[in-house]
């Protein structure tokens, strides 16, 4: 009887041994398949910019569709201070456990780069995805010396060409103009609308505009003469600016592109990183409500995910790094 | 060009009860919501915007159009009541408004204050209407070189605000300056004079900055008061209980014409103001608060007048409706609430551009009409509001002083919810306070705090387009060179008119005194 005890006792801690290494064993394929223990509660998303502003309603809008998709809530903070670093700064202070996200943008990049001694270091970051990327279109006076990039190039050789946009658009004029050879003044703005007030009242030759700017612009009093970034426009929006737009690659340039990143602390596992991407990936592709809203809001879901997007954000920070330099 | 048929679209699409609701909750929330420290009126719009994603065309814009001027109206009534600005754009308000409830005209106070900012709002609206494409033409004349020529002009005009002691007007304003360099280079980005503390990189908040001076720093004061138990504490406390009571003075309709000259200058300031992108509702109110007390010395404004509180007020409400002309006709945002009435018209498909008038003349036509119907409702519900609110200026003041308190803490740190704000207003209140202790005006500290850092911007980024060179970056249009002259011509005026205030005040000293000699040698 003893012997039986003894053998049902061996065969029960053998069967359990192999059902737990089997289990730890799997635990990575399991979480990336979305059926390990991550999340087990709600996550921090993290806005670096005050309630009402693009990066605000991207984070609500998104938010709004979280319980669905992740199995729990996101609770929106606005962390907003310090060229949007103040947010970034937090995230680095939470622990590496996948609960606290930051919705990051051009502007701390921009913010890290351009300080002595800056917060945060702008590769400290793991990004899970891009949702969303934004171009700096160049547009032109229409009956002006460079309604097109030929004439543009021309008229460049002969005298600087003065460019206004915020700074993360003209981070992307002056990346595709310094490949071209063009000599240019950068004319930095805080605000969209006093850089166009001043394009349009010809104080300014040229116009570093996202393509929802050029759209109250162009044709009627403006002509986009380039896309610098490398993501084509889509083809209604194409067609409402004039037509057949060039982009940055068809005159052999590397363009820019300004994402949306949403990123974790940097060490952060790689598993809790993908299964987030992936969760996010579906929320913005194949629910029904939030890639509408987000829709008629005007925006556009550029989605990239992880590792992809985080390989991208690496790069994309030296290549403003080296704009920021023309700007200079 | 006119179009009837979409003008009776337009008709349709207002003049429905749905629409009306939507309009008048919108007024209702943003004058509440107005009147809470430290919520703005983009703030609000901000909030109520998701909402109209649910709401036809006509009811989103009666929301949120009708949120904007209720709120910049809800701005003075704290402003008047308690001494703290519900929004910066109210901050003049306090100068007159608040004097007038400590003298027991509180409701005279906020009746002037609802009949200019209404009279002033509508006004300005009929003027969009007529000329909105001319006005915006004219604004796109304004680069950076005119801009800067019109910074100093501002600052020439509001030299009136500087008291009449010169230097301590002039210390204040140098501090003003400083504390505007605060932050970050605004065209090279790079951080300066934030003393090595990152959450300064994005300078001092106007909100934070507004609510410390001038309502924190009055509470510690009126607190200082309350302990010592002061003759004054006793006396102001009797004239707010009594604030609403039946033998308060209310505003005939003499009264109320008397004002015509502040609110004329209020309109023509806050429309020219309103369409020009980036200089908003509080310059214009602080503007024609400073050129009214400048040209119409009679009216003694500063000492507690109703005319004080009509020219701040008609100011910013005239910005309401150009605010949205340079969106209405290129697509530019010329505020941040403008550009949340642009997403208000995203949301609902529609894309604010020059063919905006082509395309949608209908929601063009309707947006007009309810721009003037929320005046109305304006009027309306901002009567009742104004009374409700302030009759919590009958509390006692060892209760309304720590509720003030509080209210300043959480409107600082409300407006942007940054808790490094809820410390900035601390310390701005208790240097606001040290301030009123010897007599160092507010005034230009705040005007140089919001003027300086758009001077400083559109003057380098008239330099940097000329090439480095300041002649033809400063002097490149006949209208630079109009504005310059007149910047140096109010400079000249405004010596002058000191030279010949101390002039008189020297003949009336040496009256005094010889009137004082006379009685002396009779008594003897």
């Amino acid at each position: 009887m003893q012997a039986v005890i003894n053998t049902a006792g061996k065969s029960l801690r053998a069967g359990l041994l192999t059902v737990a290494c089997a289990l730890l064993a799997a635990s990575p394929l399991a979480l990336a398949d979305g059926h390990g223990d991550w999340p087990e509660r709600d996550i921090d998303f993290i806005i670096p910019f005050g309630a009402g502003g693009g990066s605000d309603a991207w984070a609500r809008t998104i938010g709004s569709g979280a319980r669905d998709h992740f199995g729990v809530n996101w609770n929106l903070q606005n962390r907003p201070g310090a060229g949007a670093t103040l947010g970034w700064e937090y995230l680095l202070d939470q622990p590496a456990d996948g609960y606290t996200v930051y919705l990051g943008s051009p502007t701390p990049v921009l913010t890290a780069l351009m300080d002595d001694d800056p917060l945060v270091d702008p590769n400290e970051l793991k990004v899970a995805g891009y949702i969303s990327a934004f171009r700096s279109l160049i547009v032109a006076q229409n009956d002006g010396p460079m309604s097109d990039w030929e004439s543009l190039v021309e008229h460049a050789s002969e005298s600087p060409v003065i460019i206004a946009g915020t700074s993360a658009l003209l981070v992307g004029a002056a990346n595709v103009f310094e490949q071209a050879g063009i000599e240019a003044i950068y004319v930095p703005y805080s605000s969209t609308g006093e850089a166009t007030s001043d394009f349009l009242g010809g104080h300014v030759d040229l116009l570093a505009a996202t393509a929802s700017t050029a759209l109250g612009i162009a044709p009627e009093n403006g002509t986009v003469v380039l896309n610098s970034s490398d993501i084509a426009l889509a083809d209604d929006v194409d067609e409402q600016l004039g037509g057949n737009i060039p982009e940055a690659a068809d005159y052999g340039f590397d363009g820019m592109r300004f994402p949306r990143p949403i990123g974790f602390h940097p060490d952060t596992p790689d598993e809790i990183v993908a299964e987030f991407s992936e969760r996010l990936e579906s929320l913005l592709t194949e629910d029904e409500s939030v890639p509408a809203m987000l829709n008629r809001m005007g925006e556009e879901v550029i989605f990239m995910g992880y590792p992809e997007a985080n390989e991208d954000f690496a790069l994309l920070v030296d290549r403003m790094r080296g704009a920021l330099d023309l700007l200079d | 060009m006119f179009q009837p048929e979409a003008l009776l679209e337009s008709l349709h699409l207002v003049f429905t009860l749905n629409t009306m609701m939507w309009l008048a909750i919108g007024v209702f929330v943003g004058v509440g919501l107005g009147a809470i420290p430290g919520l703005t009126t983009s703030t609000g719009v901000a909030l109520m915007l998701p909402l109209t994603f649910t709401l036809n065309i006509a009811g989103a814009l009666g929301l949120v159009i009708g949120l904007y001027k209720g709120a910049l109206f809800g701005g003075s009534i704290s402003a008047i009541s308690f001494a703290t600005p519900g929004a910066p754009d109210s901050a003049a308000t306090v100068f007159d408004g608040y004097k007038m409830t400590q003298k027991g005209k509180g409701r005279k106070a906020l009746l002037t204050s609802l009949y200019s900012s209404v009279t002033a709002d509508s006004l300005s609206d009929v003027v969009v209407i007529l000329i909105a494409p001319a006005m915006a033409l004219a604004a796109l004349q304004f680069g950076p070189s005119e801009r800067t020529w019109l910074m100093f002009l501002a600052i020439a005009l509001l030299g009136a605000l500087s008291g009449r002691h010169v230097a301590k007007g002039m210390m204040a304003a140098a501090i003003g300056l400083f504390i505007g360099t605060i932050g970050s280079d605004p065209i090279a980005g790079a951080a300066r004079n934030t003393f090595g503390q990152g959450w300064l990189r994005d300078g001092v908040g106007l909100v934070p900055l507004i609510i410390g001076i001038f309502a924190m720093s009055r509470m510690i004061e009126q607190g200082i008061e309350i302990t010592q138990e002061s003759k004054l504490g006793k006396k102001v406390k009797g004239q707010m209980a009594d604030l609403f009571g039946k033998d308060q003075e209310g505003l005939t309709f003499r009264e109320y014409l008397s004002n015509w000259r502040e609110m004329g200058i209020g309109l023509g300031i806050g429309t020219f103001v309103g369409m020009l992108p980036g200089l908003g509702a509080t310059v214009a109110s602080f503007l024609s608060y400073g050129v009214a007390k400048r040209f119409l010395p009679h009216k003694k404004i500063g000492t507690g007048v109703m005319a004080g509180v009509a020219a701040a007020e008609s100011g910013n409400n005239a910005t309401a409706g150009p605010t949205l002309v340079p969106l209405l006709a290129f697509g530019i945002p010329g505020s941040a609430t403008a550009a949340l009435i642009g997403g208000a018209l995203l949301l609902q498909g529609i894309t604010p551009s020059p063919r905006m008038f082509e395309l949608h003349a209908d929601v063009v036509y309707a947006l007009f009409i309810i721009l003037i119907l929320a005046n109305v409702f304006n009027l309306v519900i901002g009567r009742g509001f104004a009374f409700f609110y302030a009759k919590l200026g009958a509390v006692p003041k060892p209760i309304l002083v720590p509720t003030i308190m509080v209210l300043a803490i959480i409107g600082s740190y409300g407006a942007s919810g940054n808790p490094y704000d809820v410390g900035v207003m601390l310390f701005f209140g208790v240097f606001g306070f040290a301030m009123r202790k010897f007599g160092v005006p507010e005034a230009p500290l705040v005007i140089t705090f919001l003027i300086a850092p758009m001077l400083e911007e559109n003057l380098r980024r008239a330099i940097l387009i000329s090439g480095g060179d300041w002649v033809p970056g400063l002097f490149n249009s006949p209208l630079s060179l109009t504005l310059m002259a007149l910047a140096v011509a109010v400079l000249i005026l405004s010596y002058r008119m000191k030279f010949s205030e101390k002039l008189d005040d020297m003949q009336h000293q040496e009256m005094e005194e010889t009137a004082e000699e006379d009685s002396a040698k009779k008594s003897q």
